[in-house]
């Protein structure tokens, strides 16, 4: 359970980014296997971001599911718990996604284009 | 005026300023040429035992190694491990339940500032905080991490906990002079290891009667392993 302060930390990256503009949504990327649990993120995002220039802004948390490559099937395939290959039942090490912890992308809200 | 929302394309990693400081502080001791070990477990794995008896033979083998170690409160373990003599620093995290690079870097600047000269030791052993998910995803700049596992936890442990058994350079068993009495299953636990840490050494010891403890501290003094 660090997900305050991992929450803290992307306020933080996305803030110094933005350089103080108002943010409207920010996306994340988590993977299955980050240690990280995406809706204990978005609970801790509105108590880390009170009295920033991210106050109301929403977190978007995309989760990434953990994938192995199964020596035996030759294929990529979504393990089951304990890394096992769904086909053939085999113990899979070799993991290619799943460890994702990744700042995406912050949406604005800001004039733009003035009327006048 | 009207509102158009804009997307700013970041992609950074969450923990990237984590990353630097640690990136910094492997330079740093790669520059002192000390090995530096970043353990983890669940807690009462026996990091602290261990580490008490590998100071010890490591005092004996004239190597010269010191720990930081983390706990959320108290500086009991800090106490025992410098009854051996060895250098040490307790870091409290407070309600952290893990090890960041920050706290590293200060306590190392404190461990030189009470005198311990890096370039002097061979070796620096992180005791993370006792846990199997957060530390996982925060590197310390180490060259090797260190994963417990004790006879008493579950032979399937690793599975339970694949990304921080996944992210380990080399596996430690513990406890292993009650193999017998709590019906320790080494080949399942060796099985299990092997399924989410395919090719890494796994050393077996004991703090009670020192078995593996030599093998451990050779394997701690090797450079850091390459890439799985």
């Amino acid at each position: 359970m660090h997900e305050v302060s991992i929450a803290a930390a992307i306020a933080r990256t996305v803030a110094e980014a933005v350089d103080g503009a108002r943010v409207e949504s920010v996306e994340v990327v988590v993977g299955a296997l980050s240690g990280v649990v995406g809706s204990a993120l978005e609970f801790a995002w509105d108590v880390v971001t009170a009295d920033t220039p991210l106050t109301g802004s929403t977190l978007v948390v995309v989760q990434v599911e953990a994938t192995v490559f199964c020596p035996t099937c030759q294929c990529v395939v979504a393990p089951e718990l304990g890394l096992l290959c769904p086909d053939c039942g085999e113990l899979c090490g070799d993991l290619r996604s799943g460890r994702e912890l990744e700042i995406r992308s912050a949406r604005l809200r800001e004039a733009a284009v003035s009327d006048a | 005026m009207s509102t158009t929302p804009r997307i700013v394309d970041l992609r950074r990693g969450v923990l990237e300023k984590n990353d630097q400081i640690a990136a910094a502080l492997r330079d740093r001791f790669c520059a002192a040429g000390v090995q530096v070990a970043n353990w983890v477990s669940s807690p009462g794995t026996g990091k602290t035992a261990l580490l008490e008896r590998l100071l010890v033979h490591a005092q004996e083998q004239r190597v010269r190694a010191a720990v930081l170690v983390g706990d959320c409160a108290t500086d009991n373990d800090a106490r025992r491990l410098a009854a051996t003599g060895a250098p040490v620093r307790q870091i409290e995290t407070a309600s952290m339940c893990h090890l960041e690079a920050d706290m590293v870097t200060s306590h190392v600047d404190a461990l030189v500032a009470d005198g311990t000269d890096l370039d002097d030791l061979d070796l620096l052993v992180l005791e993370n905080v006792g846990n199997l998910v957060c530390p996982t995803s925060y590197d310390l700049g180490e060259g090797m991490r260190v994963a417990l596992l004790s006879v008493t936890e579950g032979e399937d442990k690793p599975l339970k906990y694949p990304a921080l058994f996944a992210s380990a350079d080399v596996v430690v068993l513990t406890k292993v002079d009650i193999a017998d009495a709590v019906d320790f299953d080494r080949a399942a636990a060796e099985s299990a290891i092997a399924a989410v840490a395919p090719g890494r050494p796994v050393v077996a010891t004991s703090a009670r009667t020192g078995e593996g403890v030599g093998a451990l501290l050779t394997l701690l003094l090797m450079p850091p392993p390459a890439e799985y």
